[in-house]
């Protein structure tokens, strides 16, 4: 389930290193783009610079992106034909990463699972905003309409980022062997 | 996992719970439209205001009942058998009577998947509610886009149908996925689900 692509050259075999990176990411980009976002919301507005800031973040944690921490959830089409890709990396190649990165049965189980999890986690976390929504537009109403925008943006990243997160919060330390693989596979020869 | 009756309704076939998950979104829609036509901060004026407010926001928030899932006697099985079982001895206590207790402590054993089909079942569902979710969520911002820059002041009202909408669907919509794709099944016996519940507790007495 998770990728043997190195973050920054460090190899995520281990679930300490996982959590610790789950942690850094929960706790650093994200707060900085909630603060992004409220800056830019109180000033102009919803903008679509706000959907923009949404686009890096799970792009590092992967699932929704082929290139993360995580393997992709859903298969990537093979290339119908000799694109820009496979003329620069070999057709071989391509085939191997893109084979690589297919879940199997167990992996498709675990995936299942964590967005089970990240539902639940979702639904409480969900639930409390509403309240608190609630609560806050009835004493502070000037307020209402930041919250719910900065509520709407934590949602989104939620509901892009939790499974990924509990997938590599979860997922026991690899195998060395699985750890040490790389996705070096051989050029074709020319 | 399926097969209940709700509300007189039996569920085993699926143009049956088809017809049956139409109508529950008609409700959760009529459910949206009336709390969007109702006075929210700060045009409230006085505390009673708020009251049907309230009143509508309790009736969506209590309709995913009926689907079950994650409440006892809905359409669809407990998806957390454990969970409940850390309550059992509440509930067994609620029930005074001993043979009660007894029907009560079968009934929370039995609660969760029944095995691994119905375990990958329930997590499949999920899945794909999460990503409707996110879709969802995503028109939800684009209309925000728009509605904010229309008129900002109809956005705490246009916030406060969104997320009530958003917490609904996340209420539902893997119980919806389950019932609207699982194909014709054997009628639960009653015994199962709140009216075959308390009929079972009523028959299942000693005399």
């Amino acid at each position: 389930m998770i990728t043997p692509f190195k973050l920054f050259g460090v190899s995520l075999a281990r679930r300490r290193t996982r959590r610790i990176v789950v942690l850094a990411y929960w706790c650093v980009p994200v707060p900085f783009l909630c603060t992004a976002f409220l800056l830019n919301f109180q000033r102009h507005g919803f903008t679509p610079i706000d959907l923009l800031l949404l686009l890096p973040l799970p792009a590092i944690l992967g699932g929704y992106s082929p290139a993360g921490l995580v393997k992709p959830f859903n298969p990537i089409p093979f290339p119908p034909g000799p694109g820009a890709l496979e003329s620069r990396l070999g057709a071989e190649r391509v085939k191997a990463v893109l084979e690589s990165l297919r879940l199997d049965e167990l992996e498709e189980s675990v995936k299942e699972r964590a967005h089970r999890t990240a539902y639940a986690l979702l639904r409480w976390t969900g639930s409390a905003a509403a309240v608190a929504y609630g609560v806050e537009s009835a004493f502070f109403p000037a307020w209402s309409a930041v919250c719910a925008a900065m509520g709407a943006f934590l949602l989104v990243i939620a509901l892009w980022c939790l499974p990924q997160s509990v997938i590599l919060w979860t997922v026991p330390d690899l195998d060395p062997s699985v750890a040490n693989e790389t996705l070096e596979v051989p050029c074709e020869q020319n | 996992m399926i097969g209940r009756r709700v509300l007189g309704i039996p569920l085993h076939r699926r143009a049956i719970r088809r017809r049956f998950l139409v109508g529950y979104w008609l409700a959760v829609l009529a459910a949206l439209t009336a709390l969007s036509r109702f006075p929210v901060p700060p045009d409230v004026s006085h505390w009673t205001a708020f009251v049907p407010l309230l009143l509508t926001l309790g009736f969506a928030s209590n309709l995913p009942l009926l689907l079950g899932g994650f409440s006892l006697g809905g359409a669809v099985g407990f998806y957390e058998g454990r969970a409940f079982r850390l309550k059992d001895a509440a509930a067994v206590r609620l029930a005074r009577k001993p043979e009660k207790a007894e029907l009560v402590r079968r009934f929370l054993k039995a609660a969760g998947p029944a095995d691994e089909f119905e375990a990958r079942l329930r997590d499949t569902a999920h899945h794909r509610a999460h990503r409707w979710m996110f879709w969802m969520i995503y028109c939800g911002a684009i209309a925000f886009l728009l509605v904010s820059a229309a008129d900002m002041a109809l956005l705490p009202r246009f916030g406060l149908v969104l997320l009530e909408l958003l917490l609904v669907a996340q209420m539902s919509l893997p119980q919806s996925c389950i019932l609207w794709t699982m194909p014709d099944v054997e009628p639960v016996p009653d015994g199962h689900g709140s009216e075959g519940w308390a009929a079972h507790m009523r028959k299942e007495q000693p005399r």
